[in-house]
């Protein structure tokens, strides 16, 4: 997917693909499949906060989702979900809710990018 | 993934982290560095693993989803009080990092960090000697400053005033009213005072007001039964409580919401506590210190705080000097830090340059003494030894000495007429944002350091730029 169409406009490609090889080809398999997991329950955690706030929930994914992005260099995702605090502080609504649109985005683009790691990085299952 | 060949207990790690994909990383990260990893993914296994082997690091996550993470690192101190562990907090829960360090925590990384700052923390932890486990006594406040081991250094006449009304005021039980500037040493003076009292040997409970957040603040004053609302698990005795035969300090008392504020004035008047929940209050055997950086006269006049309550907190009001009104302290200290940094990290230097002293003496020092001691590790840290010249301080310091004249009060220096006037007119607000967007400005758009030059936490600037920007787009 290319960059800055509807990826991390600021994502560390380098620094993701290092930690891949520093699995090993098997290793990669599962990291990859562990994040697979953990981004996409929260993505779901999100969704259901997006149906019905949760200031609980909210505030747990965007801990663990600020130290995903920021470790395996989804910068832009690791920025807007620092900035999820302040916005989810905020008295209602619409901002919120364009926020986590915009974080599915990325979280989408993310998984996506985890699903489809090159065949020279990663063991098939 | 092939496991290492065994190493010596000191070389093996044990990491406690919930998040399967993190755990993954840093495992890998350890193992690639040659450590032995043994894995837990809870509080629980946790506790069983650190039982049953001897780790010579352990790195625990505190947001564990089977108990709270602070609670571990007690349990595992008071089993091993010489273990080596490192604390892992989520971004923005830097609070619950500062607790944990005076709890004994080794050290404290926050997410997300990176492989050199990982491999950097184990190593420190295991070259290093054991922690030796702070007083039995809980703490909260600001994060840990660098300090000198003699806190109030400087000959000022100044000075020796403070150094003389703090052993006047410690015999008493009188409550002492601290102010005084950021970074001017409020909270050591508060130490001081109970340090030279006859209640030394009992406890010093420390408490940000500022720090914590308002609904919270009166159940760490005063407690709570368990059950009491929702996260309750149990009795928690408050600061109040814990201080019983020593001393509370109250930081920051003009941010106390008032509510708590007309709590604490019954507190003062009874000498009791109402844990939140409880009907019964409990009698306690309290000296109150507190301290602010505001003038508390004036946030009594803007009915921030409460009147009745400042006249019976302000009965030994001392007030720390900023450093600019301390003549020569600035050089005893900054060579006195020097001589001691350098000590800790191994290197050699030869004293100030004659420029150096010179340019200290000049500068106002917003930041006080934590800034000449920030000033003065960076020095040592970045440069190898010899005589410090300006060529080895931070660069923004030199910048800025050309522009400050000697003695004046940096609040009038910084500005000048002409912006004074243009500031004119203008409400509190506005001024309020055009410092805010100027300071920003200044260093670069960071948060944090624009935060730290305007005695901010990093979180109300970024609700301030937050609600300016909603403002502006709506």
């Amino acid at each position: 997917m290319p960059k800055g169409s509807n990826g991390d406009e600021d994502f560390d490609e380098r620094r993701f693909v290092a930690l891949f090889r520093m699995a090993g080809p098997e290793g990669a398999r599962e990291l990859a499949d562990r994040l697979d997991k953990d981004l996409t329950m929260i993505s779901q955690a999100l969704s259901s906060v997006q149906l019905r706030p949760d200031h609980q929930v909210l505030s747990a994914q965007r801990h663990v989702l600020m130290a995903i992005a920021g470790t395996i260099g989804a910068n832009q995702l690791y920025r807007l979900s620092e900035r999820l605090n302040g916005i989810s502080r905020a008295p209602e609504g619409a901002e919120l809710a364009e926020f986590l649109v915009e974080i599915q985005r990325l979280l989408t683009f993310l998984i996506h990018r985890v699903r489809s790691l090159p065949s020279d990085l990663v063991a098939r299952p | 993934m092939k496991q290492p060949v065994s190493r010596p207990a000191t070389q093996s790690v044990l990491l406690i982290e919930d998040t399967p994909s993190l755990q993954m990383i840093y495992r890998l990260v350890l193992q690639s560095a040659g450590y032995q990893v043994n894995l837990a993914g809870s509080a629980a296994e946790g506790m069983a693993a650190f039982s049953a082997l001897t780790f010579g690091v352990v790195l625990l996550d505190l947001g564990l989803p089977d108990r709270d993470g602070l609670q571990l690192l007690h349990e595992m101190l008071a089993a091993r009080p010489d273990a080596r562990i490192i604390v892992i907090t989520a971004n923005g829960s830097i609070n619950k990092a500062v607790d944990a360090m005076r709890a004994g925590a080794h050290e404290f990384l926050v997410k997300p960090f990176d492989e050199v700052r990982l491999l950097a923390a184990v190593r420190n932890a295991l070259d290093r000697p054991p922690t030796p486990r702070p007083q039995a006594h809980i703490q909260q406040g600001p994060a840990q400053i660098p300090q000198l081991s003699r806190p109030f250094l400087g000959s000022s006449e100044v000075m020796l005033r403070i150094h003389s009304k703090i052993e006047s005021v410690a015999s008493s039980m009188a409550t002492v009213f601290i102010t005084g500037e950021s970074g001017t040493g409020k909270e050591l003076c508060a130490l001081a005072v109970h340090g030279s009292s006859a209640r030394a040997k009992g406890p010093f409970i420390a408490l940000n007001c500022g720090a914590i957040p308002h609904d919270l603040l009166e159940s760490e004053v005063f407690g709570h039964v368990k059950g009491s609302f929702t996260g309750a698990i149990s009795d928690r005795p408050g600061a109040a409580t814990a201080a019983d035969g020593g001393t509370l300090f109250l930081d920051e008392i003009c941010e106390m919401a008032p509510a708590l504020q007309t709590k604490l004035l019954r507190f003062l008047q009874t000498s009791t506590v109402l844990p939140v929940g409880a009907t019964k209050p409990q009698k306690v055997n309290v000296r109150i210190i507190c301290a602010t950086n505001r003038d508390p006269l004036e946030a009594v006049r803007r009915g921030q705080f409460r009147d009745d309550l400042y006249y019976r907190l302000f009965v030994v009001p001392i007030h720390m000097p900023p450093l600019r009104e301390r003549g020569n302290d600035v050089i005893e200290i900054a060579e006195s830090a020097l001589l001691q940094f350098a000590r800790e990290e191994g290197r050699h230097f030869d004293g100030l340059s004659r420029e150096v002293t010179d340019l200290f003496r000049r500068l106002p020092w917003p930041g006080n003494v934590r800034q000449v001691l920030n000033v003065i590790r960076n020095v040592v840290v970045l440069n190898e030894g010899g005589v410090v010249t300006p060529a080895m301080l931070p660069e923004d310091l030199s910048a800025n000495s050309e522009i400050r004249p000697t003695q004046v009060p940096p609040a009038l220096s910084e500005v000048a007429p002409t912006d004074l006037e243009a500031l004119l007119g203008k409400s509190l607000a506005e001024v309020e944002r055009i410092i805010v967007t100027a300071t920003l400005s200044l260093h670069g758009g960071s948060v944090p350091k624009a935060a730290r030059v305007l005695d901010l936490s990093p979180s109300t600037l970024y609700r301030k730029l937050e609600l300016w920007a909603k403002s502006s787009t709506s």
